[in-house]
């Protein structure tokens, strides 16, 4: 798969710290045919995971995942960061 | 006294005021079991055969009462079992608490005997799922669990609870406290939004109003009705709105979809202003998204954000309670007349009236249909059962014919398709409504898939009326191999049992009908019967529904033959 620069996005989510958290993310990701490029997580100290993902999809289909990550119980922000914000 | 986590599950069902629960026993379930013995006079156990039987009963509860649905299976095989009903609850928005026994949690991760990894399994079909290790864990797990089943979109959760911490004591006192997340999320939408909305559909010469299952599920009924007198505006309702808004209403223009009625579907591409309440345009509401009221300023209502412009790209949205959206439209909207609107609805319905409901519904003289059945059975009920149908032409022609009157009286597996939903669903429909009628329409093959669950209706001795369509065959997949494979007719012709005798076998009384001539005495036994009746009654093997919008054309393209 190419990757256009533009398709780029990062998407930042912040979920509480638990079991599981980690598959019902990315089986969002693959449910809805996002591929992964990267992915890095740490646990901080108050409970709490953050998760950069970065992938190359076009607009729509990131907003529409956004859109099904808001409803994981766990999550408690997304952000998403694409071309127009470098 | 100190109680046991399995007691505490029990008694956090109390506290969420259960007392109907569907389930089956099994050996990681066993000590919610044994502590459910001690709560027999307050929680009523329906004991089913199968566990999809119990979900799908817990189903037909939550739908046909609004109230939470609860089941119960062991680990493995048991919660397996669940799975097809979970992934119904998800897709029809049905607040399900499921509780699955799990092996001991010492044992997890070992290959146990019964052992599955049903948290992993139900990820992506659940709204939430959790496993319980420790008893202590319970009460708190619970709470979140009906929380999450309730909130906003209600939807299936599962709570997946360890053999130890069944049985391990609670080190402090049973406290139930209900979940309070950190954030509570109140929807809320501005005056200027509503006032902007109102003005787009007072401005409007052609508006159309969709209703969906969100209208029923926030109760919002009156506020629909109440607006739609006040503007004049047709309404059109999806498969699970259909029971939301009164079927004899003069401004109801009947059922959207891929076998809905004519008038709306044509209409939603003539519509200058579409206000789409609680549904989330489905593909078989929609058919081809490009050729989908592109005409339209389509202003969305929903409690869901991720189905806002999901399928459909709305002109306007309100992400909130259909409730609260409606009341507050209706501060806003002006009486209005659409009268030449109104005259174009009443052209349409006249077309499919003469081409097809009045061929259907004249009588023959050697074969019945299942329109007429069905028709027959809506006119003697008043509209005011509630009909539970399963999947396929039974449950296309038990909408189209069924004229509801009510709501919470559809009860149907719109989503997934589950054929094998009729009967277990009806169960759990008539434990939560004993005084109102409950009819299961089913075909010959959606019965097969849970007639097990005729010892259910033998067993509570529940008076549930099922109507067998009898075509001998898988009716909706033979039309569509008649209509879009050249009538190779692949696997779709079934030799089927004795269902009378295996009624009767069951201690259920039954009859079967095949002369359209007794078809009215047929029914009138099955309706005046104060126990529980299987009426088979044996259709026109080939019959096919119309209208059909063929998958892929436009809502406009709908055929009438």
């Amino acid at each position: 798969m190419t990757k256009r620069s533009d398709d780029m996005h990062i998407i930042n989510i912040v979920t509480r710290n638990s079991l599981r958290v980690l598959q019902r993310i990315s089986g969002l990701f693959s449910r809805y045919s996002v591929n992964i490029d990267q992915m890095s997580i740490f646990s901080g100290h108050d409970g709490l995971s953050y998760f950069s993902v970065i992938v190359y999809s076009d607009d729509h289909s990131v907003q529409k995942l956004t859109n099904q990550l808001h409803k994981i119980v766990e999550v408690c922000d997304v952000r998403i960061l694409n071309h127009k914000h470098f | 006294m100190k109680i046991n986590g399995a007691q505490a599950m029990l008694e956090s069902l109390l506290a969420e005021n259960v007392d109907v629960v569907f389930g089956y026993p099994g050996g990681a379930i066993l000590p919610v079991y044994d502590a459910l013995y001690g709560y027999r006079d307050k929680i009523h156990h329906v004991l089913v055969r199968h566990e999809q039987g119990a979900v799908i009963a817990a189903e037909g509860y939550a739908k046909s009462s609004g109230k939470v649905g609860v089941c119960f299976a062991t680990s493995g095989p048991g919660a397996t079992n669940l799975v097809t009903g979970i992934a119904d609850a998800m897709l029809d928005s049905v607040p399900l608490v499921c509780v699955t026994g799990q092996v001991y949690s010492t044992l997890i991760g070992t290959d146990a005997f019964q052992e599955a990894d049903i948290i992993g399994i139900t990820l992506p079909i659940t709204k939430w799922n959790v496993q319980v290790t420790r008893a202590e864990d319970i009460p708190a797990a619970m709470a979140k669990a009906f929380h999450y089943a309730r909130e906003g979109r209600p939807g299936p959760v599962v709570v997946d609870i360890t053999k130890d911490a069944q049985l391990g004591l609670l080190e402090e006192e049973f406290k139930y406290q209900l979940h309070q997340p950190r954030k509570e999320k109140v929807l809320k939408c501005s005056d200027m939004k509503f006032i902007e909305i109102a003005d787009i559909l007072n401005n409007a010469e052609r508006p159309l109003i969709l209703a969906g299952n969100g209208v029923g599920i926030a109760g919002a009924e009156d506020e629909l009705l109440k607006l739609v007198n006040k503007a004049t505006i047709p309404v059109a309702c999806t498969l699970h709105g259909l029971h939301n808004f009164p079927s004899d209403h003069e401004l109801f223009v009947g059922l959207l979809g891929m076998h809905g009625n004519y008038a709306p579907n044509i209409m939603t591409n003539r519509a200058d202003v579409i206000l789409a309440v609680g549904m989330r345009f489905d593909d078989r509401v929609t058919g081809n998204l490009t050729k989908y009221a592109k005409q339209a300023k389509i202003i969305h209502i929903d409690i869901d954000h991720a189905e806002i412009n999901k399928n459909v790209k709305s002109y306007m949205h309100v992400h909130a309670d259909a409730k609260y959206a409606l009341t507050n439209l209706l501060r806003y909207v002006q009486p209005n007349k659409h009268e030449a609107w109104r005259e174009l609805f009443l052209k349409l319905h006249q077309e499919e009236h003469e081409q097809v409901i009045v061929p259907e519904l004249t009588m023959q003289k050697d074969v019945i249909r299942m329109s007429q059945a069905v028709n027959m059975v809506s006119e003697k009920t008043d509209g005011k059962a509630i009909v539970v149908s399963d999947v396929g032409q039974n449950q296309m022609v038990a909408m189209r014919y069924y004229k509801f009157k009510q709501s919470k009286s559809h009860i149907s597996s719109g989503g997934l398709g589950t054929m094998g939903f009729a009967l277990p669903a009806a169960i759990g429909a008539k434990m939560a409504n004993p005084d109102r009628e409950v009819i299961c329409v089913s075909g010959d093959g959606g019965i097969q898939m849970n007639i097990q669950e005729l010892a259910v209706i033998s067993q509570e001795k529940l008076p549930v009326k099922i109507l067998l369509l009898n075509n001998n065959y898988l009716g909706m997949v033979r039309q569509w191999q008649e209509m879009f494979h050249e009538e190779r007719y692949s696997f779709v012709d079934l030799h089927n049992p004795d269902f009378i005798g295996i009624a009767k076998a069951y201690g259920i009384k039954g009859s079967t009908v095949s002369d359209p001539a007794e078809l009215e005495a047929a029914v009138d036994e099955m309706l005046n019967s104060k126990e529980a009746y299987f009426l088979e009654v044996i259709v026109e093997k080939r019959e096919k529904v119309f209208p059909m919008m063929p998958q892929g054309s436009g809502v406009d393209e709908i055929r009438l033959s």
